[in-house]
């Protein structure tokens, strides 16, 4: 755990970054430097993905795919 | 020889086979040893899930089966994004989109089709020259976690 004040920086790594901008009641901002091929998110986003992806591992029925595969073919229309 | 857990057999010069669920039925597949494609860092949340082969299925045409070589319960439904939207389109950076590449989405199949989605917002990236995979998020593209494939108008055939 760490204390910081605005502007104030904190190094992660050789290659991260991370500034706090301002600091109002209990709202952070902060700004994040980081190379493009490391993922900065924010925790509920990256906790939606991973519940996405477990909900899309399963199985899915016929009925599903029939229905799902008949708004794709109207999305894309004749090419289809 | 003691007893051991059933999976994925390998023969190093050919391939592998594997038994999943196909709606509601056991199939085996086979799958070249230069078909695997590997994912350094798995998926986003399955992150031990290495190594993936895309598969064709006229049953699912124009999607495909991103089916996990680690755990055959494991395969997604996965689709171009440009079938559910045609100007699809997310930022990536120079170099990081190949001739090889291809871009798709994996789709949450809902018995309810209305509530059927693609993930565009964090889409896997494959090399198919380089055999390698991975997710990536494009948090600044507004695209949806959920992005419906149904739309207005949509009606069952």
């Amino acid at each position: 755990m760490l204390q910081r004040k605005t502007g104030q920086v904190i190094h992660i790594g050789d290659d991260v970054e991370v500034v706090v901008l301002s600091v109002s009641g209990d709202q952070v901002r902060l700004g994040i430097e980081a190379p493009r091929a490391v993922r900065v998110l924010r925790g509920e986003l990256l906790g939606a993905i991973e519940e996405e992806n477990r909900l899309a591992a399963s199985p899915p029925s016929v009925e599903g795919v029939g229905a799902a595969l008949g708004a794709l073919s109207l999305r894309s229309g004749a090419e289809l | 020889m003691s007893a051991r857990k059933r999976r994925p057999a390998a023969s190093p010069a050919r391939g592998l086979s594997l038994t999943v669920q196909r709606f509601g039925a056991a199939e085996t597949l086979h799958v070249d040893s230069e078909d695997v494609i590997t994912f350094p860092a798995g998926l986003i949340g399955m992150e031990s899930l290495r190594r993936f082969a895309l598969l064709s299925d006229p049953r699912i045409d124009p999607c495909r089966w991103l089916q996990s070589l680690d755990d055959p319960d494991v395969s997604f439904v996965v689709v171009d994004p440009r079938v559910i939207d045609p100007s699809y389109s997310v930022d990536f950076d120079q170099g990081e989109l190949v001739d090889s590449s291809e871009v798709l989405a994996i789709m949450t199949i809902h018995v309810d089709p209305k509530r059927s989605t693609a993930n565009l917002l964090a889409p896997v990236l494959v090399d198919l020259a380089a055999r390698t995979g991975r997710q990536v998020v494009r948090h600044e593209s507004g695209y949806d976690v959920r992005h419906p494939i149904a739309h207005e108008g949509w009606e069952k055939r």
